[in-house]
């Protein structure tokens, strides 16, 4: 009986419905998301009280390397899309590992280029609520980046030993986590760079 | 008698050494809840030791019991502790217990984080109560931990910091467990207008927790790196903004006092139709209750700021006059469930009522306070203290009492004594209001929260020793609840499946549950699975003996 009670709960409702990996994972993000607004809704509050922004005396970043970094990003997000597309199409992934380690190098590059773009600047953290809302950010940022990368890496590992054409939710949950932070690098670059630069 | 009776316990052999390693390396929902309850209580015990400290302290004007200082650091950890290491613990615990067992399934979806989520809480907590022998002491901003005070503070201030990031992790793991349980892991034919309001409830917590506590977790970040980075946050001078500090606070400040408070709806939402033996009283307008108070109370924080210039007070007024609509709604669903009902006034019933009743008169007072010009009089004042403990104790702890009372019984297979019950119930109730009913008439005559001391004259004196006597009550209230525990623990285990004539889920399997939670699981084809399952029965019993 109890085998019955257990096809009845839990096998029974996994045949349904998106899974429970990607349903957490979308909650997370969610709350991510407020995270992350939190500090966009200072940016925005911040800059509307403010007549010239960024404040005068902040020299303002390069334009280049966070512009290269940014577009590797993208890159890694596309690469992301068509590993995706690998688990949905084939019934045992092999080429899944291949854009994977391609979305991987593309973020690693991204880190790459961010921490470059550190180097170039003449402001400290503690020259204003401009460099502290511009450091803050992106080194979170960089910390979700470097968090996916770990996640990617496992997914690496996962797909190489096959266990990956047995259970796809998890790679499905990973790839939602690295839109959302491709998403975010992107959001953080434009009000960081070209909306103050330009 | 010439005989000597020798009895022999019939024991199952069990491992004996392997029994501690089985609750360390629990992922099952059941020992999870049950350690959530005692890390609760256990921290509950602490944070009670400090407010009797205070109350000992404020007993009489000039007191020097405690110097300023530490009846600060004193003051902020009870409050830090109770709000989040005792009270949201304390329902997550019975949550993580019953949700499971509510809808039918086996266990929580992530039961490993599950595991996780419950043993960073003891971190988290033990880091914050570090501060008292760190440097400088613990924490003494009070809970809200505003800035600039905060700023000042030394090593337990960044402990404080730390340990409440490691609790918002828990329960933003927590949440997001409960979520998914509850949306995929229900049994066949449990659909969400047959969930158990507790269910509900829990799921409606969750909600909040995901979309509130990140903004809290932003703030604390923000916090340590303006003490230790030198960032403008909070700074004027710099660009920064006060309100940067007071938004990211309450945008999860409000939120937390219904994520607070909904686990003990949900409670009183089963417990008040069993007792009455009646079904739930508009059962799906408790539901829709539910989602407009989450809707309306991520609308309201700025109530918290009626007196900062920085908010539109008109705006927060009416959004917070509005949220006490659907909460109104709730009072009547109980009363009209009680109402020509057959009620029994067991333990938990009767902390049902307390509830009830308690909570109607923090609900009542939160009304006045929403209304500006009254909070320009009362900001700061012990009435804002009468009012949080008249919603968390009052509300809250009552409820959470009620559901120890009434599911002890499936927890351990044992009753907690009714005699006791009683006893701890009347002791509880008469001393929360002799406590905290007086501090509204202090908070009137202006009394100010969080002082270590007051004058002679201030004409504050009576009423301060009359709350600091009751507390002493309630103190004498919860050690024979704790003598109630340790006597109902130690005997037989006799309790049937089903020793309230319960309706949800939870009663259909053993008392305690096995690992697996059902043998068998009942059709489920109203709310109220095992009320259908005991009819259908009682009607097969008589159907038999027609026959025979």
């Amino acid at each position: 009986m109890s085998l019955e009670a257990t096809d009845r709960t839990l096998e029974g409702r996994a045949v349904r419905g998106i899974s429970s990996s990607v349903m957490g994972m979308t909650i997370f993000i969610a709350s991510e998301a407020i995270f992350f607004g939190a500090f966009f809704g200072i940016y925005w509050s911040t800059f509307a009280a403010q007549s010239v922004w960024p404040p005068k005396d902040i020299p303002l970043p390069g334009l280049v390397v966070p512009s290269i970094g940014v577009a590797l990003l993208v890159l890694s997000g596309l690469f992301m899309i068509g590993a995706q597309r690998t688990l949905k199409n084939s019934s045992y992934p092999r080429g899944t590992v291949v854009w994977v380690a391609a979305t991987l190098v593309a973020a690693l590059a991204f880190v790459v280029a961010l921490i470059a773009g550190y180097q170039g600047l003449a402001f400290g953290i503690k020259d204003g609520i401009y460099p502290s809302l511009f450091y803050l950010m992106t080194a979170i940022e960089l910390a979700h980046v470097i968090g996916g990368v770990v996640l990617l890496l496992l997914l690496v590992v996962r797909a190489s030993s096959g266990e990956l054409g047995l259970r796809r939710e998890s790679a499905q949950a990973s790839a939602l986590y690295w839109y959302f932070v491709v998403l975010l690098g992107v959001g953080i670059y434009v009000v960081f760079y070209p909306a103050v630069t330009l | 008698m010439a005989t000597t009776e020798v009895r022999v316990r019939a024991q199952p052999p069990r491992p004996r050494p392997q029994r501690a390693l089985d609750w360390l390396t629990t992922t099952d929902h059941k020992k999870i809840g049950i350690m959530y309850l005692f890390n609760s209580f256990s921290f509950f015990a602490i944070g009670g030791a400090m407010a009797m400290l205070m109350r000992t302290q404020l007993i009489q004007p000039n007191s020097m019991f405690l110097s300023p200082d530490l009846y600060n650091q004193i003051f902020t950890m009870h409050g830090s502790l109770m709000i989040f290491l005792v009270i949201f613990p304390l329902l997550a615990g019975f949550g993580n217990y019953f949700v499971p067992l509510q809808i039918g399934a086996l266990d929580m979806a992530f039961p490993r984080v599950n595991a996780l989520s419950f043993w960073l809480l003891p971190v988290g907590g033990l880091t914050m109560v570090a501060g008292f022998i760190a440097k400088g002491g613990a924490a003494a901003a009070g809970w809200t931990n505003y800035a600039p005070l905060s700023l000042q503070g030394a090593t337990g201030e960044d402990l404080w910091i730390l340990g409440l990031g490691i609790v918002g992790v828990s329960s933003l793991l927590g949440a997001i467990n409960f979520i998914v349980t509850v949306l995929r892991l229900r049994a066949p034919g449990m659909s969400m207008t047959r969930l158990p309001i507790f269910c509900w409830a829990t799921l409606g917590t969750s909600m909040l927790v995901v979309l509130a506590v990140p903004s809290f977790t932003a703030n604390l970040v923000m916090m340590f790196t303006e003490r230790h980075l030198g960032t403008a946050f909070f700074d004027p001078g710099q660009g920064g903004s006060i309100a940067n500090y007071l938004n990211t606070f309450w945008f999860f400040g409000h939120p937390e006092v219904y994520m607070l408070i909904m686990g003990g709806w949900g409670i009183i939402s089963e417990i008040v139709p069993v007792f009455s033996g009646k079904p739930l009283f508009g059962y799906r307008g408790v539901i829709l209750a539910l989602m407009l108070v989450i809707a309306l109370s991520f609308s309201v924080w700025g109530h918290h700021m009626y007196t900062t210039g920085l908010v539109d007070n008109s705006f927060f007024s009416v959004t917070t006059e509005l949220i006490s609509i659907p909460t109104g709604v709730l009072f009547f669903n109980w009363l009209f469930t009680m109402w020509k009902g057959k009620l029994r006034l067991e333990p938990p019933m009767l902390f049902a009522m307390g509830f009830i009743a308690m909570f109607l008169i923090g609900g009542i007072d939160g009304v006045w306070m929403a209304a500006p010009a009254m909070d320009y009089a009362i900001h700061d004042t012990y009435f804002v203290v009468a009012h949080i403990h008249y919603v968390l104790f009052g509300g809250t702890l009552f409820a959470v009492m009620a559901a120890m009372y009434y599911w002890f019984p499936k927890m351990t297979g044992r009753f907690l004594n009714r005699r006791l019950g009683y006893w701890h119930f009347w002791l509880m109730f008469i001393g929360f209001n002799v406590t905290f009913f007086p501090m509204h008439f202090l908070g009137l005559e202006g009394m100010p929260r969080r002082i270590a001391s007051y004058p002679a004259d201030a004409g504050w004196t009576t009423l301060n020793a009359v709350a600091s006597a009751g507390s002493y009550l309630i103190a004498v209230s919860m050690l024979i609840a704790f003598a109630n525990l340790i006597v109902s623990l130690r005997k037989p285990k006799d309790v049937p499946d089903d020793p309230w004539d319960g309706y949800s889920l939870e009663w259909a399997t053993s008392s305690p549950p096995p690992a697996h939670n059902f043998d068998v699981l009942p059709d489920v084809r109203s709310e109220r699975p095992v009320y259908d399952l005991r009819k259908q029965r009682l009607r097969g019993d008589a159907a038999q003996e027609g026959g025979t």
